[in-house]
């Protein structure tokens, strides 16, 4: 369920480089550009009232399980499936990660045995085309093209 | 905050071949999700630049495996062999790829096969050689060559005949084939 409140963080950065966040919370039925206008305001505001620049503001909309949840696989959050996705220019320009991924969705032969992701498996398939199909993009907002490959890495 | 740099130019640098045993590979991918984050970086232009090299080079840990470019590799030689020797192979199993004869640590100019690129050349080297010169080769035997011939027409037609103009081109051909 998506919880009542948005999180709003207005984060400061002092001069010695350290930074903390000034933390509000608006409505989740909200739209993000009220909220975001909303923040915008109130750092106008704080800005008089502090030394610190501010070097970031998020919007967090936070969805969290109706009943508490167990994992029922016994892979560690570490053992890690990355899907590589062109973008325009580039055969690798982004990637998704999957923690604790089901050993399943890896080829089984070959030298990528165990470790490469079998692009043909339903469940990856189904992944990657609605990744591409929602027009996700890098984290500079150059959109995802197609699936380039993927296998397991040791991340958190 | 970290202060690393990447500059925009970073394709036209070279590249160097590692080989990662697969094993370690989870681990030097997983290594480089510190690289993809804006903190480890000094300005958002060497982020944008870092994290491109970056997922790049995570994407290619993958994809291309060492063995197989072997055996493409392996497999481009067996192809120059044959078409230039005419050494035939024959795939004794496929996994694992075995492949009879094996590759040996160098070659002659021996011909195995006269249909080869190399064998046709020496077909046409001893036909020449044998045709016009008269030279038995192991392919061609015909005797005498046309040189020869050609020589001995010479040779008839001087004694009394005035055939001057014929003797004339006949011993400028003959020129030629010397």
């Amino acid at each position: 369920m998506l919880k009542p409140a948005a999180i709003v963080e207005l984060v400061w950065r002092d001069a010695s480089g350290s930074t903390s966040a000034t933390t509000v919370f608006a409505p989740s039925s909200l739209a993000v550009s009220a909220i975001d206008a909303s923040a915008t305001t109130l750092a106008s505001l704080l800005m008089p009232l502090t030394g610190c620049v501010l070097v970031a503001q998020r919007i967090k909309y936070v969805w969290v399980p109706d009943e508490p949840v167990v994992a029922s696989g016994n892979n560690l959050l570490t053992h890690t499936g990355v899907l590589f996705f062109s973008i325009d220019g580039s055969v690798s320009g982004g990637l998704v990660v999957i923690h604790a991924i089901d050993d399943s969705v890896f080829v089984s032969d070959g030298p990528g045995a165990g470790a490469v992701i079998d692009l043909e498996n339903a469940d990856i398939s189904a992944l990657v085309s609605a990744i591409l199909d929602a027009g996700m993009c890098n984290p500079f907002a150059v959109p995802f093209l197609d699936v380039s490959g993927g296998y397991l890495q040791s991340r958190l | 905050m970290a202060s690393n740099q990447f500059s925009s130019d970073w394709r036209d640098e070279p590249c160097y071949l590692v080989s990662v045993p697969k094993p370690l590979i989870p681990f030097v991918g997983g290594l480089m999700r510190i690289l993809e984050q804006r903190g480890f970086w000094l300005t958002s232009e060497d982020y944008e630049n870092g994290y491109a090299a970056v997922v790049e080079f995570e994407g290619c840990l993958m994809a291309a495996c060492l063995d197989d470019l072997m055996q493409l590799h392996e497999a481009q030689y067996r192809m120059l062999n044959t078409a230039l020797f005419g050494v035939t192979y024959a795939t004794i199993s496929t996994d694992p790829l075995v492949v009879t004869p094996a590759i040996a640590p160098h070659v002659t100019l021996d011909v195995h096969n006269q249909d080869s690129l190399l064998g046709r050349v020496d077909r046409l080297t001893q036909l020449v050689d044998n045709r016009l010169a008269g030279t038995e080769t192991p392919l061609y035997d015909e005797l005498p060559g046309i040189k020869q011939q050609l020589e001995e027409i010479i040779a008839a037609l001087g004694e009394g005949t005035d055939l001057t103009e014929v003797i004339s081109n006949l011993e400028a051909i003959a020129l030629l084939l010397a």
